[in-house]
This record gives structure tokens, sequence and C-alpha cells, in this order.
């Protein structure tokens, strides 16, 4: 008898989750056919594999890129049990906090089948001001000043005090403040987009398709006329939005480049944020076929469908995470349609410094140099491509408007001007069952207060947290 | 300085040996391991002093092996389940078979706390290593090279007997691990495994008496100097094994090298960077401060009379590249040696070596050579003395698999042995620098007489039972394991 190849190569050995009885598990990371898989080794329930890489080459690129992360100001947790069941943070967490996500309410007005929260109609829960209030206090104190606070659900728009809850939201130490929803009520159009649009919210419009069949398969209904309405109501109000897209494998995978053709072409839209499908939380758990799809497959298909207007190389992980949880790029657009993906000129390292410190690209001094000299080098160049010559022409432009002669801009300020010529593509895959893996939860800075005093990682939140949250969870989770 | 991280493993803590989440990171140049133990506290040690060199390995990495027999089940995980389960990438390319705990040295640097105490005989009975070479049988069918150490094993009463079980068809070649005290005396042993084919694999740190005085605790360069003259005049294949440590012997690695380049029975040289477990006494050890593989190369390199660069080093793809490191050098007809990795490019060389301490001991990994032979063919004139490297490969395999005969692994073993040379570098892990993720992939296996197959540094650092009968609670104690608790 012959000894046989093992039929993969493995990377490493990390720590993930079994699906079944929720135990934490040995997780090895192995290569197979030029894919990355994630093999969940339960000693009760076997072996449970997931595609974590569709390309294993440049997987093996980023992850050899050492994370530089900005450790938290406050781990109030001590290390106990291990990660991620200390989590509150604890010190093994290596990442500050980029993105709070705070959830103030549990009340929805759809029962998506690809939810992968758990909302209760049975017990509807609001939280109050007050609660915010201190809930804000808390993350101010823990993380000190943040670009962005993100406020979730169920649906926010549902929330009888709305304006109140956002005006908790600002204090001078938070950024920007967004707001997710499904878009049914600004769809109503009863006044929802003018609060938003006069507090200056950024609003988070979950849009996945195009298609009516589609929408029902994802929403449960088809909502699409309401999306529709939702947009154009966005746009009346001129509330600078962001269009959420969960891409599932087979499903809508075929829509993004129409959507991010929209996105760039639309003033008011300054960001399409990419989220693969979770196979966890009240929908997710149940929808099926499961077919995990990576972020790079992902930024495949944006390739394939932007005909290579964006390509793959033209995104690079987000330094403050772990490769396989964020991919960012970044387009310099000239208002009409057109648009020069900055990687093309500016190097991948100023990139990702410009992009270290969080989610929103900080114009300052880095950028500001790396910009000027980006195009100082464009002039001197003989051989400018009509590329380069359309990254001159914005790049000035954008510089003339966020540098303007003789006025001091704040940061923030300055951020808000340059997001209309620069629009940027997240693609973000959360972790389910399936591909939980603590040394991705210990670099997450999307973090849930979910109690003064407490910072959990989203999904870290999701698979172990929330079930011990009584305002989110349902036992029996149907 | 402000550190990155590189990935996130499981390590134990130096003092109390439990499990512990750690943290693979990047200081500059260095690659460190930090792990924070509740009792003990933050520790931090080196895993390698070249950051780049460590980075850019991590891709080099081909499919594992699979053993024929496993022979325990998944039941807690990694590495509680351990002797070989089912979950082990890598199967048992070097079985180190401990014959017996007795030794006529008490090393401060010994590895696995044998000594010349009474309390340390523990010889293996001759039923017991039969049984051994049975479960090694049934895990790999056929093995290429099996391993007698101990303690001393040229001390076991039934040695001679031990060597005879080993000569069973099933493995093409057996190594022994010695001290050299008692084989600079006893010519008839060392008759008696030459005529077996034994190969003998001397520890030598050098030619210094002061370096043996530090590591071993007394001066025996006299029994070693004794032990070389007689294989070189005996012209028997030696294998030498070289531990170094920072500040105590790596002056010595020229002279060694040389001694291996000047003698053609010298077959194979392994440096082992010193891994203070076991004993953990001898020259003062600094965690932060130590030799791990990418200094060695350099020290060789140096070291070498300018036959060697650094670049002629690759990682061995079938482990962790933090473990191996190795080079071939083909002899030529007119004597001379060149690097096999400046004949034939990475992959080829990877995949000659893939799977195999030694090249050319299956007739796939020929056919692999035989590939790279086009390679150097077509890429003719750029590769150094080319006309030589054809000829020296085309008549090796014309002697192993010419016309009229059959493949046989132990014919292509002496081919190997007399055209190839190789050096190896291998870092044993220790309380400092134990990885788990490492560990997972280990090829060198320590086979126990309960029918388990210990990948060594796991059960150097967790499993192997203390003089004093302690165990690490990390190989115990689930409690300790991230991973084996259930969220409450």
């Amino acid at each position: 008898m012959e000894r046989t190849d093992r039929g993969h190569t493995y990377f490493t050995l990390t720590t993930g989750m079994c699906r079944e009885c929720r135990r934490l598990v040995d997780a090895k990371i192995v290569i197979r056919d030029g894919r990355v898989f994630q093999q969940n080794v339960c000693p009760d329930h076997g072996v449970r594999e997931a595609l974590i890489a569709e390309d294993a080459a440049r997987y093996l690129e980023l992850i050899r890129i050492p994370g530089r992360h900005r450790p938290p100001r406050v781990r109030s947790r001590p290390v106990e049990a291990g990660c991620p069941l200390d989590c509150g943070l604890c010190s093994f967490h290596v990442q500050a906090c980029n993105l709070p996500v705070v959830s103030i309410t549990n009340a929805c007005d759809l029962e998506c089948p690809i939810c992968f929260t758990y909302n209760r109609k049975d017990r509807i829960y609001h939280m109050s001001p007050e609660e915010l209030g201190r809930t804000v206090d808390w993350i101010v104190e823990s993380s000190g000043p943040v670009d962005l606070i993100n406020i979730t659900g169920g649906e926010p728009g549902l929330h009888p005090r709305l304006p109140e809850m956002l005006d908790q939201c600002r204090r001078p130490e938070i950024g920007r403040i967004t707001m997710n929803t499904n878009g049914l009520e600004l769809a109503r159009d009863r006044g929802l987009a003018q609060e938003l649009a006069g507090r200056g919210i950024y609003t988070v419009l979950s849009f996945n398709t195009y298609d009516k069949a589609t929408c029902a398969t994802m929403h449960g209904r088809d909502i699409l006329a309401e999306k529709m309405k939702a947009l154009e109501v966005l746009e009346k109000h001129a509330v600078p939005t962001t269009l959420l897209n969960v891409m599932i494998r087979d499903v809508n995978d075929g829509e993004i480049g129409r959507v991010i053709d929209t996105a760039v072409r639309e003033d008011f839209i300054r960001s399409v944020t990419i989220q693969t499908m979770t196979y966890t939380g009240f929908g997710g758990r149940r929808f099926g076929p499961r077919a995990h799809l990576p972020v790079d497959g992902v930024l495949e298909r944006i390739e394939r469908q932007t005909s290579g207007a964006i390509r793959k190389s033209d995104f690079i992980p987000l330094p403050s995470a772990h490769p396989l949880c964020y991919a960012v790029a970044m387009l310099l657009t000239d208002g009409g349609g057109g648009f020069v993906p900055l990687a093309r000129t500016i190097a991948p390292d100023v990139l990702r410094r410009i992009l270290e410190t969080g989610y929103l690209p900080h114009p300052e001094e880095t950028f500001a140099e790396a910009a000027n000299r980006a195009i100082a080098e464009l002039w001197a160049r003989p051989d400018r491509s009509p590329e380069d010559g359309r990254f001159l022409k914005i790049a000035r432009k954008i510089l003339d408007d966020t540098y303007p002669r003789g006025v001091d801009l704040t940061p923030h300020q300055r951020q808000a001007r340059a997001e209309k010529y620069i629009k940027t593509i997240y693609v973000h895959a959360h972790m389910d069952e399936d591909t939980f893996d603590v040394d991705r939860a210990r670099r997450c800075g999307d973090l849930v207060p979910d109690r003064p005093g407490s910072l959990i990682s989203a999904c870290t939140y999701n698979l172990f947290y929330r079930q011990k949250d009584e305002r989110y969870w349902k036992e029996d989770g149907s | 300085m402000e550190a990155e991280l590189v990935a996130t493993t499981r390590g134990v803590c130096p003092v109390c040996r439990r499990l512990l989440p750690a943290s693979v990171l990047r200081q500059g140049q260095a690659i460190r391991l930090e792990r924070d133990c509740p009792e003990h506290g933050r520790s931090l040690s080196l895993l390698s002093s070249d950051a780049d060199l460590y980075l850019k390995s991590l891709s080099t990495i081909k499919p594992g092996t699979v053993p024929l027999e496993f022979c325990t089940r998944i039941r807690d995980g990694c590495p509680a389940d351990c002797g070989l389960c089912p979950s082990h990438e890598q199967h048992t390319c070097m079985p180190i078979i401990e014959i017996t705990g007795r030794c006529d040295m008490d090393c401060p640097v010994c590895l696995v706390e044998s000594g010349s105490g009474p309390r340390r005989a523990g010889d293996l009975g001759l039923d017991e290593v039969g049984a051994i070479l049975d479960t090694l049988v049934r895990a790999e069918g056929t093995l290429e090279l099996i391993n007698l150490s101990g303690g001393e094993p040229t001390l076991h009463p039934e040695i001679r007997d031990i060597v005879r079980l080993c000569g069973r068809p099933e493995i093409v070649r057996t190594s022994i691990s010695t001290n050299g005290l008692r084989l600079a005396e006893d010519d008839a042993l060392l008759d008696f495994l030459i005529a077996h084919n034994v190969l003998v694999s001397l520890q030598f740190d050098g030619f210094s008496g002061d370096v043996y005085r530090r590591l071993r605790g007394a001066d025996i360069l006299a029994a070693k100097e004794k032990v070389l003259e007689k294989m070189e005049k005996r012209q028997a294949p030696l294998s030498l094994v070289v531990t170094v440590a920072k500040n105590v012997n790596e002056g010595e690695i020229a002279g060694v090298l040389d001694y291996f380049f000047r003698h053609d029975h010298v077959v194979s040289l392994m440096f082992q960077p010193l891994s203070h477990t076991g004993r953990r006494e001898g020259p003062p050890f600094d965690p932060h401060d130590r030799l791990t593989i990418p200094d060695v190369i350099r020290l060789i390199a140096a070291g070498s009379g300018g036959r060697l660069e650094r670049g002629d080093f690759t990682p061995l793809p079938c482990s962790h590249p933090a473990c191996f490191a190795l080079t071939y050098l083909l002899r030529l007809e007119d004597g001379s040696l060149t690097p096999l990795p400046r004949l034939v490019s990475v992959e080829t060389c990877l995949d000659i070596i893939r799977n195999r301490s030694l090249p050319g001991l299956d007739s796939g990994s020929f056919a692999r050579i035989k590939d790279g032979l086009y390679e150097i063919w077509s890429s003719s004139g750029t590769a150094p003395d080319s006309k030589k490297v054809l000829s020296t490969i085309k008549s090796m395999i014309q002697e192993v698999s010419g016309a009229g005969r059959e493949f046989s692994p132990r014919a292509a073993l002496a081919v190997g042995e007399r055209r190839v040379k190789s050096i190896f570098i291998h870092h044993f892990m220790d309380e400092d620098n134990f990885d788990l993720a490492r560990a997972v992939r280990c090829c060198s296996h320590y086979p126990l007489p309960d029918g388990r197959l210990m990948p060594a540094c796991t059960y150097n650092v967790l499993f192997r039972p203390r003089p004093d009968g302690g165990r690490a609670p990390g190989a115990s104690d689930r409690a300790c394991r991230l991973g084996a608790g259930k969220e409450d």
C-alpha cells in the first residue's frame, strides 16, 4: 500500500466553532485547487469546511502582511476563558474601535430570509434616548474621538423617538452619524429624509437588487418599488447615502456592476458597501444553499461586471482589519460617471496609510502629500496615459476644494468635501458559525457597545453574545 | 518598537507550560511570540531574526502525506489527542525511537533530560522495539529512514538485536544518534553497525574542548575526534549533528563545514540551533536573543569559504518553514560540489525534496529529478557547469533505474549518498517558541511503546514525563485549552 497525498496543503491552525454544538474547536486553514478553506474539526460533529478565499495566491500575499492595529484605549475584561469568551474587550483584542455599531430597536417591518440578526416582533424593544446617551458616553470614554457611529436595528426608522436618538449621537468626538435602513419608511416620504438631511445623517440604504423576484428571495417580499422610491427621496433631499448590498452567490452576484454604476453617477451616493451573505441569525441560518462567497470572490465579480474599469488590484485590504474581513477601493470620480481608481496612480502602501485609522480616507497631511507627489510625478512623466490625465484634472479640482486658499477647514469638513470626488467601495465579509476565526475576531474594529463598560466585536456579538442579550434574542430563534 | 500582528496561534507559558493563546508579532526584523499566562504574566520570545524571510517562507508549502493508519482519534482537539490523530497534517518522515533513557553523559542542554543517574535506565525491551516497528510499518508501509536514539543508544544491552530487528525489508535505512563515547572505544560495535548499514549520526559541536565543557558538561573532544578518525579510516557514511548555541560555538561552524566538504564519507551535516527544553541548564540562555534558522544560514554562508550562499537554502516545504531549512550539494564527476538550488528552479527543488529527508528515495522523486534534468537542458549555458551536471545526473539515473534494473529504494539511497551531500538546519521548539500551528505539520515523531507516534516538539514540551514524574498541564488540562471549553 502507498501513502497518499493529503489532497490539500495545510497553511495554519486557528480556533473556530462548530455549527452544530457551537463549541470552540480547532480550525485548520488549508489550500486546495487554488482556493482557501477553513476546516472546523469538531470531535462530535466531524469536519466541516467553508470557502474563505477563492484566490489562494492573493490570500497568501495578503496574509503575510502584518496587521498595523491601533490598540484599544480601554480593555475592561481580564483574559480568562480565552477569545472570544472573554469579550468585552479583553487584552487579547488588538484593534481599537473604528466603528461603534449601536442597535436602537428590535422592531422591523420585514422578515428577510437573509437577516443575520434576531428581531423580536413578540417583544418590541426600543432603546431610550437616555440609554443611548449613556452608550455614547461609553463609546467616547472607551474609544476617544471616532470617525463614525452606526445606528442600526431592527429598523431604526421605526423608532418612535428617532430624532432624539440621533441627537444623542451628536458629539464633538463623533465625526459622522450613519443610520441603516431598509428604506420602507423613506419610501413613504413622511419626513424621515428631511430629518436625516437636516441633521447631516449619512443613510445606509440596504439595496440588493434591481430584480423583483430576487428582491422577494432576499427580503421575503418584493419591495423593489419601495427601494427605488427611497432612492428618489434620498436624492431629492440630498441625503448622503451608502448603498449596502448583501451579495449572495448565484442569487444577486451578477448585479453589482449596475449598483456601482449608479453609485458613481449619483452625487448623493457616497459609497457602496458589499457584505457577503452570512449564514447566521434569523434568516441566514436557514438560507440555502449555503455557498460562502469570500471577499475576493466579490472583487472578481466587480472586475468582470465593470469590464475591468475596477480591477481586483484596485482594492487593498483595510489595514486595521483582517484581510479576509475587508477590502476597500477608492475611486476618483469626475461627476459625470467617469472615474479612476486611486490605486492606479497612488501606491498601495500610501493608500494603506490613508486608511490606517479606520474606514474613511483621511485627507490630511499624508494624503495631501501623496496626492501632491503623484501629481508632480505625473506632470513630469512624458508618457502620460489618458487615465493619468483624467486623474490630474480631478486631483487638482479636489485639492483646490479641500485646501481652499485662505480658509481653514476642520478635518471633517475636508473629509466631506473630498468625498464628493472620492467614492469608496467597501467589501466586507462577516463571519458565521462556519467561518468564525479568533484571528479575525480579535482584529475587529466594528464594535458593539452592548452596555456601558462593554465593547464586543460585531461578529463575536452575533455568534456568542446576542443570545445573552435579552433585548435581541429569542430562545428558539424562530 | 511598535508591534504588528502576523498571526494568532497557541503557545505555552515558559514557566508552567500551560497552553495559551499566542500572537505572532513582527517588531522590526524580529518575529516574536507573545502570550499572557494568568499566573505567570506576559512572555515574549524570538521566533526568527529575519522577518522578511519568515513571512516570505510562510507560503513555501506543499501538501502533506497521509499515513496508512492513525493511532488516536479526534476527541479533545490538538494537542490533547496527539499521537497521531487524523487531523495531523504530516506522516512520519523521521521516526526517532528512544531505545533507552540511560546515558554516559549528563549534558546541561539535553533536550530529553537523559543522564547517568540510576533512575534513568528505561531500556526498551526487544518486544517493545518490535511493536514500535510494527506500528511504524502499519502507518507508513515503507520507511525511508528510522533513527535510534536515547539516552545513548549504544549503551542499550541488546543494541545488536535491535539493529537486526531494524533490518526488516520495509526499512530502508537506520541511523543511530550517538555521543560517540562508546564507539570511540568499542570497535566491534562500530564495525557491527557499519556492517549492518547503520548510518552513524555523531553529535558533534566543534573542534574545541571548551565548547563541550559548556554545552555537554565535560571536555569529550578527544573521544569525538577518535570517532571521526575511525569513520574516516573505514570510509563509512557519517552524519554530523551540531547543536549551535549563541555566544558559545558559532565560531565552530566554519571548521565543521570544512571537515564536511573535505570528506566524501560525511554524507550529511545537521545544525540544530539550541532548543532550551528538557534540562534547561548550561550556558546562559536568552529567549529574546537566541539563534534562529536565518542566523544559522548566515553563519553557514559566512563560514563556508565562499562555497555556499544564503540563497542556497530553502525551507522544507513539507514542514513549517521555521522548523527546517536545507540544501543539497551535488557531487560532480570531478569531485566538485554544486548546491542543487543553483541548478534547478526552487519549485522543482521543492518537488524533489518534498516529504523526504533524502532525495531520490522513490521512483516518483526520481522522476522529478529527471524533470529537473530537462530544465537544466533547456536552460543550458545558464546553469554553472551544466555539462558536468548533466553527465552526473545521467549516470545517477543510469545507476538507479538503468536498463534492466528494478527500482530499489536501497540502491537509490546508496547512489544518492555517494552523489549528494545534504546540510540541514532543524530548529526544535521549546517552551519559549512552541507554536501549535507548526506542530500540526511536524514530520519528526517519537514512536512510543504504547503505540502512539508523538511529534517531537509536542512531546518534548508538553507530554514527556519529567524525571520528577510531572507533566505539562497543557497536554491534559482541558480548561487551559483554547478550543476545548464549551461556552456556557
